[in-house]
């Protein structure tokens, strides 16, 4: 289990990921609920993706079987109402973790103190609209940039932000402006309790991770679960 | 006592073409926000941030901050439990009913 200002990413294509039947059987019945509830069947496949790789990524750190692990969510600090999903402790520690997905994508980061990630496909129209969202200080200085720079800065603020309320566990429905994410040279930044770094992201994707603390962050990602390089189709 | 009149245009009236002239835009709007087609077809009791579509939080802003651009209409100002959010429908009812003359007709 990452420890200290150690954080594993873990990448997952929803292209590239096949989900039957054992993999189904994995999921608990809120979680096979919930998928069913989609209209589309890209939804369905993206949310299947997400939730069988978060538990099969945290069986390989806890040692309890995929199918057997409990989620939970804590309460948000703020209004107390359920929101960051965590593992409920079983025997032994249990990491922190973070789930995102957009597009394509999905990212499970995982940490032993309070990680959040987040990730944003870029968008195909104008977003300067969301720049009255963020804090004054970042909406200054995506104001300063041409587009389509501005554009991509406040996606990047953006994510930013939310990977460090997924972090602290404060609903992004409270806002996501109440401080500045400060996007700059630096690798890591600290925000709001937390240290915040930007993910490299593949072309037309960007995203952050943010870990509790003001301490170092060192990331150690991967494309695919320990051992099964090159091979990401699950049955 | 005299109820009907505001509570038939909270819900929006089948044939209200200033209802089904806000939802289309909202459709076209998440569609190209999104590059999803299907969203065209999005029925009016989809929800939208809950189960059924799976909007993420940046492309809800977009939406709300749109309406604003779009209609004049603050959902997130006017409506602080946000119960308009809940499906396409209850939010296109409540811009339709909020909206400056251009689009309200």
């Amino acid at each position: 289990m990452p420890s200290g200002g150690l954080v594993d990413v873990w990448w997952f294509d929803t292209r590239a990921v096949t989900v039957g039947p054992a993999g189904l059987a994995d999921l608990d019945q809120g979680e096979r609920d919930r998928a069913e509830a989609f209209l589309f069947p890209a939804d369905r496949h993206r949310y299947h993706v997400a939730h069988l790789m978060l538990r099969r990524v945290l069986a390989g750190y806890t040692g309890t079987p995929a199918g057997r692990l409990r989620l939970g969510r804590e309460r948000c600090p703020h209004c107390g109402a359920p929101g960051k999903p965590v593992l409920v402790a079983g025997a032994g520690a249990v990491p922190s973790f973070s789930l995102t997905h957009s597009g394509d994508m999905v990212i499970i980061a995982v940490a032993g103190r309070p990680v959040g990630v987040d990730v944003e496909r870029d968008a195909d129209r104008c977003v300067c609209s969301l720049a009255q969202a963020l804090h004054p200080a970042d909406a200054a200085w995506v104001a300063g940039l041409g587009e389509p720079a501005r554009h991509e800065a406040i996606i990047t603020c953006w994510v930013r932000a939310e990977a460090v309320l997924k972090c602290t566990g404060q609903g992004i429905g409270h806002g996501l402006g109440g401080f500045p994410v400060r996007p700059g040279q630096a690798a890591a930044r600290r925000v709001n309790g937390c240290t915040v770094r930007q993910l490299p992201a593949p072309p037309g994707y960007r995203a952050a991770v943010a870990l509790a603390g003001t301490g170092r962050l060192t990331l150690r990602v991967t494309s695919a679960p320990a051992g099964t390089a090159g091979a990401e189709v699950w049955t | 006592m005299n109820r009907p009149g505001p509570d038939a245009s909270r819900t929006g009236t089948p044939g209200d073409a200033g209802l089904a002239s806000v939802t289309d835009d909202l459709r076209a709007f998440l569609t190209s926000a999104t590059g999803r087609d299907e969203l065209l077809h999005l029925p009016p009791g989809a929800a939208l941030f809950g189960d059924a579509v799976g909007l993420d939080s940046l492309t809800g802003t977009l939406l709300l901050r749109e309406i604003q651009r779009r209609f004049g209409v603050d959902v997130a100002g006017e409506d602080l439990n946000l119960d308009s959010l809940a499906t396409l429908g209850t939010l296109a009812a409540f811009v339709a009913q909020r909206a400056r003359p251009r689009a309200a007709q």
